[in-house]
């Protein structure tokens, strides 16, 4: 079949194409209405272009029936999906926040153990400790072996180490030694106090730590 | 329908987050031009599971070369991955040929979409005269003719974006527009003149 402008030029129909998408410029454009003005079969073919391209714009954009949106399974290890909520500014301040608060919590149970001494021992150390303070004598043999292993193998005291164990003092190297870890111990109401504050404390320090160590781990786990 | 620039603005924001890993932030890209993306495919492999397909690679592809965008048009640069991902399914050996109008519209398949008595989107775009029509003219094209006219006619982009996504010049744009737009008036002229609306020549 013979097309009525097949005898326009390849660069005639790009002309048409430019003009219709509004591509030319002023002077072009107004060169190519010249054109139209005397040729009919141009006219004719620049109007089915315009059909052609009204009836293609017209035609309806199709809904894809799925998601393609890429799943971390699908992204394997290229997916780093949630590092960067991890170290989001919040998280990281909160877990800085937290790491010091455990060390300082930390120091004030190193500091109450430091204050309330050593831990109370019922009996006989405590008369024995205060007595060498005093400059009098140990407390009898029989308490002092309270304080003996409770080993079943262990000798029993004759008369006579408890007559050399009331006999002798407590030495001056002990003495000093017993003093510098007894002085600065409170009382016993004081004492009791500060051991509920420490064992208050741990318990505190051990249950942050544990908070910043399981958000470390979630965040690492995450990233 | 050329971009604005704050969406570009926006689309490279999200590229930069989903570069550090941020997978939420590329899937909203995806979520903003996947029907686009889709749409270039099914007019080029004329098949809706095979467009699916080149679709859902594509925008893996995309994710895993995130590393290798150096800016510019975010939008241009996906849909010339969807646009190559179409063309090495039109190249592969192993494709489906079965990508006739009846393989999209259902027809002839009881165990199709249209035998539940639903028309599926494809089947409502395609469905009517002109549709049907119109898509089995864009199938006569050469592959490089019938990207620009779907990128140009039927996604309404400008010479430039289609150029960049074609891989090709601005020129090269105008002449194969120009020949697919020849091409497609020669082969739709007898609907138009059913359709009672064809222009008449008076030379």
């Amino acid at each position: 079949m013979r097309l009525p402008f097949s005898n326009k030029t390849e660069r005639d129909r790009e002309l048409l194409n430019e003009y219709l998408d509004n591509r030319l410029s002023a002077e072009q454009a107004a060169r190519l209405e010249a054109r139209l003005r005397d040729d009919g079969p141009l006219r004719a073919e620049l109007a089915e272009l315009r059909r052609v391209r009204d009836v293609l714009r017209a035609q309806p954009s199709v809904e894809p029936r799925r998601s393609f949106a890429i799943t971390p399974q699908m992204a394997g290890p290229h997916a780093r999906p949630t590092r960067q909520r991890a170290e989001s500014p919040f998280t990281a301040r909160a877990l800085q926040l937290a790491t010091a608060a455990t060390a300082v919590l930390l120091a004030a149970v190193i500091g109450v153990d430091v204050i309330a001494g050593p831990a109370p021992v019922a009996g006989p150390l405590d008369a024995t400790i205060r007595s060498a303070e005093q400059g009098t004598e140990a407390p009898p043999v029989n308490d002092v072996g309270a304080l003996a292993p409770s080993s079943a193998d262990a000798p029993p005291l004759d008369d006579g180490d408890a007559a050399r164990s009331k006999a002798m003092p407590v030495s001056e190297e002990r003495s000093d030694t017993l003093a510098i870890e007894a002085a600065p111990a409170p009382d016993s109401d004081d004492r009791s106090l500060l051991r509920w504050t420490e064992l208050g404390l741990g318990i505190v320090t051990a249950a942050l730590a544990l908070a910043v160590v399981a958000a470390t781990w979630r965040a690492a786990s995450r990233g | 329908m050329s971009q604005l620039p704050e969406t570009n603005q926006e689309d490279q924001r999200w590229v930069t987050r989903a570069r550090e890993g941020d997978l939420a932030a590329f899937n909203l890209l995806v979520e903003r031009y996947q029907r686009l993306a889709y749409n270039i495919a099914l007019r080029m492999v004329r098949d809706p599971a095979a467009a699916e397909d080149v679709t859902q690679e594509a925008f893996f592809s995309a994710y895993r070369a995130l590393a290798r965008y150096r800016g510019g048009n975010v939008r241009s640069w996906l849909l010339a991955i969807v646009a190559n991902g179409a063309r090495d399914h039109l190249r592969s050996p192993h494709r489906r040929r079965s990508s006739s109008l009846e393989a999209i519209t259902g027809e002839g398949d009881p165990d199709g979409p249209s035998a539940s008595g639903e028309a599926t989107p494809e089947q409502q775009a395609l469905q009517s005269e002109t549709g049907r029509m119109v898509h089995e003219a864009l199938a006569r094209l050469p592959e490089n003719q019938r990207l620009l006219v779907t990128l140009v006619d039927l996604q309404g982009m400008d010479y430039e974006e289609a150029a960049e996504i074609a891989g090709i010049a601005v020129g090269t744009v105008k002449s194969r527009l120009s020949r697919g737009r020849e091409r497609l008036r020669q082969i739709l002229r007898p609907m138009m003149e059913l359709s009672g609306d064809s222009p008449r020549q008076n030379g």
